[in-house]
């Protein structure tokens, strides 16, 4: 059956909104994980400094 | 970082990507609208988790207003970037939608507008934290307007109702998507699932990360007294 939709390329605004999506989603959480990360060695610099 | 959060992210992630790829592939055409429907598996998700995370931070500010600790306000800040991210990401994908469908990328429906409106109030949740001292006036200012993103998200549930709107009536939970075939439901219910599944897990990272960074903070600055 011919309907509006079947007229519409879709491929174009699927990948737009979920490559965004993929990209804030996956960015923030890289960036989340990097972040610990350097957290994590800077704490254990200062633990390290602490220590009389 | 510990092995428990890599473990907990890789499911999430896993989770997250099956829900798209059942969404993207598994999911059937829709009759009017073609394959383009498909991004209601991502816009519908990303509006549900935005409105979770008003009404985690509604919960967290209340705690907040009764503790004298940093920790609500920290947890509050992880809350409102996320529930920002989700803002961000239900306008965009909205917007591509209405562009094949409605022939228009923006309307200042009531729908959107208060989307829209939504996505400042969390932007200037963000933007009070950076700039104000923190203290009780810094915590009690981010508890109201953590309040306040709470208090908009039933306005923009109801905007469907209450004004004239292109935006489509509220399908899904007012009439329990009768008006879905159960396959499209299922997997719509999956994906709203999984990202705010992803969510929670982001902001659990988040609101670590911030605890940590203040714990450097204060070893440092002892080191330097």
């Amino acid at each position: 059956m011919e309907t509006y939709g079947s007229g519409i390329n879709a491929f174009p605004y699927l990948w737009m909104s979920f490559g965004v999506g993929a990209v804030l989603i996956f960015g923030y959480s890289s960036w989340l994980c990097a972040e610990r990360r350097k957290l994590a060695r800077q704490l254990a610099v200062v633990k390290k400094n602490h220590k009389p | 970082m510990d092995k428990k959060l890599w473990t907990s992210g890789a499911i999430m992630t896993a989770l997250l990507v099956a829900s798209w790829y059942a969404g993207l592939v598994l999911a059937p055409t829709e009759i009017a609208m073609g394959d383009v429907y498909r991004i209601i598996y991502l816009h519908v998700p990303s509006a549900f988790a935005a409105f979770t995370f008003s009404a985690v931070l509604f919960g967290l500010a209340i705690w907040a207003m009764r503790s004298k600790s940093e920790t609500p306000v920290r947890w509050m800040k992880a809350a409102a970037e996320v529930g920002f991210l989700f803002t961000v990401l239900c306008l965009f994908t909205g917007s591509v939608w209405g562009y094949p469908t409605w022939g228009t990328w923006w309307t200042w429906d009531a729908r959107l507008t208060t989307t829209f409106v939504l996505g400042l109030l969390y932007a200037g949740f963000l933007v009070l934290h950076a700039t104000l001292e923190p203290g009780p006036a810094r915590t009690k200012a981010l508890a109201v307007l953590g309040i306040l993103i709470f208090a908009d998200v039933p306005i923009i549930y109801k905007s469907v109702t209450w004004w004239r709107t292109l935006h489509q009536p509220t399908d899904i939970i007012d009439r329990r998507g009768e008006n879905m075939n159960p396959e499209m439901l299922q997997i719509l219910i999956l994906c709203v699932l999984a990202l705010i599944a992803y969510g929670i897990w982001m902001m659990t990272v988040r609101a670590k990360n911030l605890a940590i960074a203040s714990e450097v903070e204060s070893a440092s600055f002892e080191q330097m007294k």
